[in-house]
């Protein structure tokens, strides 16, 4: 919340409890050293371990710069851009097929997520143990992950031998060797342990509900329904607003689940941007074009986050931007 | 610039930790770790594995015997993933932290070469125990990778020749032999075959690898006999290969499962060792696990690539592929290194290691053990190499950029199984990336 | 506040169902079968990773039987699980602790503080996680190299909380501003001073939040493997993903190892979860304002 808050120059928030209409600031203002103070290990830190990695990739995108072809490296200009731009189709597929990728994962995730956190909020026995169960995935690995979901598809050794032996599946069909179903093959591994984040951040903000809130609206009659759309979903809009953000921007930028599940393809059917870059720079050395390749994802998730939060009006539902 | 911008990151970093007292300490004990090293005046050596894991048991039993041989040297060993290697090893190399000494797999050796990270062996080998026991069959090819076609940067210990795998499982039923002909692979597979059962004749490699092994089996069945022509084309663009590439293609879901086309080497192995898939082209390294899958050496054949329709029954193979060690140049224990990579190719430490792994051993001396002859598939592909009835075709690994040629490959090959690009289209791309990465690199070092 | 003193709100949107016991049996269909298909999912994937790495790797029955422990004596006696495990654990906690405490004093700031560049600091945090690691490797080992980091536990500390500290930082900043600030000026005008203020009012109120962070840093660093692969090089530094990737080798896959390896690492943090769920739930309340 935080974070988008201030980007779009809200200046002052009053917490709801405190009473609507009482002016006060919750924030002090300060110019002292304290704020400073407590930043400094935060800022040192970013400043130290990423501001030089992040720059050195700015550099590179200028540079010709390929670690086993050191004859040919040097100062690139635009080149490497105007390559990405206008010769290389794959810069361009791999950036519709990451933007497809995203809005699948994102509004899934948000959905299954949305619906178990109102399901685990209920009261019913072993809630403790089905939470766990639920949250589970998140707390496995990104190799184990995909080569989980690569045993479970392999046709002969895979869940899917046995699900063909009943007839459920036709006998030796490659979920991920069919350019008809490697996407959403790779979509439910990815949902398997991608919806526990939802999952988790809504329930949270689901028990902080106010009760008040809930039974003055038992009191107006409504109904389950009515009482979701109209006291549960406001409340819960800015931390999915803020949530779905950052899972865009995971979801954009990891690459450890599809290189291993399925290498991009078949062909280059499921590379994204970042696989692509992944690419690059392990197997062609090429860092030069992979920085470029970086500095455009770069550039299309600042545009975005801009123009999701303006577009959402991130804080306003709450009632107090002034 | 970028030096200033680095030292000041550096030092806004050493900055924070002094102020949190981490690096203090961290500081203070690697300190007093070198000032115990250098009072025993032994030397520790590092020595990276390419393949950690599956392997590390038979390194630990060497560098025991190498110690005890050597009291003042200490080897370090540290395994790298295989699936990670390239990264491991091009992030210490530019980084400046590369180790002592490691192994090197042959697609991966020109990347390094030029990286300038390696120094030249052939002074320490010609001066050494070991000099001329190194079979020239993949010596040759090492010196081959290197810009002069001279220089020996690294020192071969093992070959994965391509092979043909057959599974007398299925084969026996069917009263096929394993073929010594393509084509008589090409109707084999198809016989074999009993998509009903599940049973296939054939696997092949769709996803990552499948243009590795699809350049060996180009060259076999055209019966090619060098990779670039004295022009600087390449040799693959011919009819001979266009005819092979559509045959083989036809093989698929004919001959193969529908799962092939995203068949990385870890896939394909696993179907052929579910038993069910008469024959598998692979190379040699993938022994061990196909011999436990079929239930015994009885039931598993290993050949040598068939002979092709073009030149009278002669056996034609690309040179095999190969494992190396190599001794890093910011290494600051080169001649301890090198004793160690002495001891590895002896005989005695050569033939351990191949005969665990299942591979052709590099020091001819090991030829003479009783388990080349035992291992069959070891003994069919070493009396092939050694055949004067045989080519070997040297590939052009010294091209920094051959490996990278390959795999960006892979994917347009799984396009052409699924019918979305044709064989031919995909060999113009190949011919025209090799042929550019040759002239390039022809120019790169006139 | 809420999130710590109001008692939990049940019922979808809360209170309707908790009240309709008699009515509940129909009504409970709605829960319970989309949950256990739900269960079903989740769980399907965790029952084959048993069944590979309890059955000998010649079986192929899709039940773990006849059992074995085969393929842990593998992981553990030759691949050295054992010491992958112990590293894993010291970077976890080292990062579980510094981010904690790093997260505490810079959200506190954030939340509590106006000052000039705050903006400008949150967009940096956000822009931070823009960029795919793999292209961070090499300065990143530089760095370390400099510092006399490299294969040194240390460096996987710092690494894990540097770029785990934006997106947290930012949760702890959203949770400190849901804990009234009338509380600590009350403590204030009691006589005490800021920094005891929050430590005696405001910090306890913040355990879930810990939590959930700490909850957050340690799985995070627990999976992270190309960190741990690149900046540490020795056999005894490395940490269970890299002891994972073992079981993958260039001509062979050790499924059953990979699958005994899995659970090694997985289920601990599975049990740990399970007890601090509660207060994982407290703790990640995004920062939407609450009474």
């Amino acid at each position: 919340m935080g974070v988008t808050q201030t980007m779009l120059e809200a200046e002052q928030r009053v917490p709801l409890g405190a009473g609507v209409g009482e002016p006060a600031k919750r924030r002090r203002k300060h110019k002292g050293w304290v704020p400073y103070a407590m930043l400094s290990p935060l800022v040192i830190l970013i400043a130290a371990f990423v501001a030089y990695p992040v720059g050195s990739v700015v550099y590179y995108s200028f540079q010709n710069y390929n670690i086993v072809e050191p004859f040919l490296n040097g100062f690139a200009g635009w080149s490497n851009y105007s390559t990405m731009l206008h010769h290389d189709p794959l810069f361009w597929s791999s950036l519709l097929f990451t933007g497809k990728w995203v809005v699948t994962e994102v509004v899934l995730q948000l959905i299954f997520g949305m619906i178990l956190a109102l399901i685990m909020n209920e009261a019913f026995r072993w809630r403790g143990f089905t939470r766990a169960a639920v949250f589970a995935p998140w707390a496995v690995s990104g190799v184990l992950t995909t080569t989980i979901w690569l045993l479970l598809y392999d046709p002969q050794a895979g869940i899917v031998n046995y699900l063909s032996n009943i007839g459920l599946a036709p006998r030796g069909f490659a979920i991920l060797a069919d350019t008809h179903t490697v996407f959403w093959g790779a979509v439910l591994a990815e949902l398997w342990r991608g919806v526990p984040f939802f999952a988790i951040i809504i329930l949270a903000d689901l028990q902080s509900i106010p009760r008040e809130l809930i039974e003055a609206a038992n009191c107006d009659g409504a109904n389950a329904w009515t009482r979701f759309r109209w006291v549960v979903l406001p409340h819960l809009r800015d931390a999915v607003i803020l949530s779905t953000l950052l899972r865009c921007v995971w979801e954009f930028n990891n690459v450890d689940l599809l290189f291993t599940l399925t290498n991009g393809g078949p062909g280059t059917e499921t590379t994204t941007l970042p696989l692509y870059v992944a690419r690059q720079a392990i197997d062609n050395h090429n860092f030069g074009y992979g920085a470029a390749l970086t500095m455009a994802g770069f550039a299309i998730l600042f545009v975005f986050s801009m123009i999701y939060l303006k577009l959402s009006k991130f804080g306003a539902s709450t009632g107090y931007r002034s | 610039m970028k030096k200033y911008l680095g030292r000041l990151a550096v030092g806004l970093a050493a900055g924070s930790m002094a102020a949190t007292g981490i690096g203090v300490g961290a500081a203070s004990a690697s300190n007093a770790h070198r000032a115990v090293a250098h009072k025993a005046k032994s030397v520790t050596i590092t020595f990276w594995d390419d393949n950690g894991g599956p392997r590390t048991p038979i390194y630990m039993h060497l560098i025991k015997l190498f110690e005890r041989q050597n009291p003042n040297i200490k080897v370090k060993y540290v395994g790298i993933p295989d699936t990670s290697v390239i990264e491991k090893y091009d992030t210490a190399i530019q980084g400046g932290s590369p180790p002592d000494i490691a192994s090197i797999p042959g697609g991966d050796l020109a990347g390094i070469i030029a990286q300038n990270a390696l120094i030249p062996l052939n002074k320490y080998y010609q001066s050494s125990k070991i000099y001329g026991q190194l079979l020239p069959t993949l010596l040759k090819p090492t010196e081959a990778i290197s810009p002069d076609g001279k220089t020996l940067y690294a020192l071969p210990f093992s070959g994965v020749p391509a092979t043909l795998w057959c599974n007398l499982n299925i084969l026996r039923p069917a009263k096929v032999t394993c073929p010594t002909t393509w084509n008589a692979f090409f109707s084999d597979a198809v016989k074999l075959t009993d998509a009903n059962k599940g049973i296939y004749g054939f696997t092949m490699r769709g996803s990552s690898g499948a243009t590795v092994q699809l350049i060996d089996e180009m060259i076999s069945y055209a019966g090619l006999k060098r990779f670039f022509q004295p022009d600087g084309k390449t040799s693959l663009q011919s009819p001979r290969v266009l005819q092979f590439l559509q045959k083989f293609v036809g093989l698929y879901k004919k001959a193969t499962p529908s799962a092939d086309v995203d068949n990385a080497y870890l896939q394909m192995v696993a179907e052929f060792d579910s038993n069910k898939i008469g024959m598998m082209l692979h190379n040699l390294g993938s022994y061990a696990s196909n011999v436990a899958a079929v239930g015994g050496k009885q039931n598993l054949v290993g050949e040598p690539d068939p002979a092709g329709p073009f030149n009278k029954g002669r056996v034609t193979m690309a040179a095999p592929g190969l494992d190396t060690y190599g001794i890093f140049k910011d290494s600051k224990h080169q001649a301890q290194a090198w004793k160690f990579e002495q001891f590895l190719l002896s005989a005695a430490s050569n033939g351990y290691w191949n005969k665990l792994v299942g591979q052709l051993p590099a020091n001819s001396g090991v030829l003479k053990q009783a388990w080349v002859h035992q291992q069959q598939p070891v003994g069919a592909l070493l009396s092939a190499l050694s055949s004067k009835h045989t080519y070997a075709v040297s590939l052009p690994n010294y091209l920094p950029q051959y490996g990278a040629i390959q795999t960006n490959s892979d994917p347009l090959w799984q396009e052409v199984m699924t019918g979305q690009m044709t064989p031919a289209q995909w060999l113009d791309q190949l011919a025209s990336a090799l042929d550019q990465a040759q002239s390039e690199w022809t120019h790169g070092h006139k | 506040m809420s999130a710590i003193t109001a008692p939990t709100v049940r019922g979808i949107g809360g209170g309707g169902w908790g009240q309709m016991r008699a009515k509940l049996n129909s009504a409970r269909l709605h829960l319970f079968v989309p949950l256990t298909l739900y269960l079903l999912f989740t769980l399907v994937p965790f029952y084959w990773m048993v069944v590979f790495a309890f059955r000998p790797t010649t079986s192929h029955n899709p039940y773990p039987w006849p059992i074995t422990l085969a393929n842990f004596k593998v992981v553990w006696n030759v691949l050295g699980f054992g010491t992958f495990f112990e590293n894993s654990v010291i970077v976890g906690v080292g990062v579980l602790i510094g981010l904690n405490v790093i997260c505490a004093m810079a959200g506190y700031a954030l939340a509590r503080f106006k000052f000039a560049g705050r903006g400008a600091l949150i967009l940096i945090l956000l822009c931070t996680q823009f960029v795919p690691g793999v292209m961070l490797l090499i300065p990143l080992f530089v760095i370390f190299r400099h510092l006399g980091l490299i294969d040194n536990l240390f460096a996987l500390i710092i690494a894990d909380i540097v770029f785990q500290l934006p997106l947290t930082s930012l949760l702890m900043s959203g949770f400190i501003r849901n804990v009234p600030v009338e509380l600590e000026e009350a403590a204030m005008v009691d006589g005490c001073s800021r920094v005891r203020a929050f430590l005696s009012v405001t910090l306890p109120l913040l355990r879930p939040a810990f939590v959930a962070i700490g909850s957050f840093a340690f799985i995070g660093s627990w999976n992270n493997f190309l960190f741990a692969l690149m900046f540490m090089s020795s056999q005894n530094h490395f940490t269970l993903p890299v002891g994972l990737d073992y079981t993958i080798g260039e001509f062979s896959v050790n499924f059953g190892a990979l699958a005994a390896g899995g659970l090694i690492a997985a289920v601990p943090v599975v049990i740990i979860f399970a007890f601090v769920q509660k207060y994982l739930v407290q703790g990640l309340t995004f920062g939407a304002v609450k009474g």
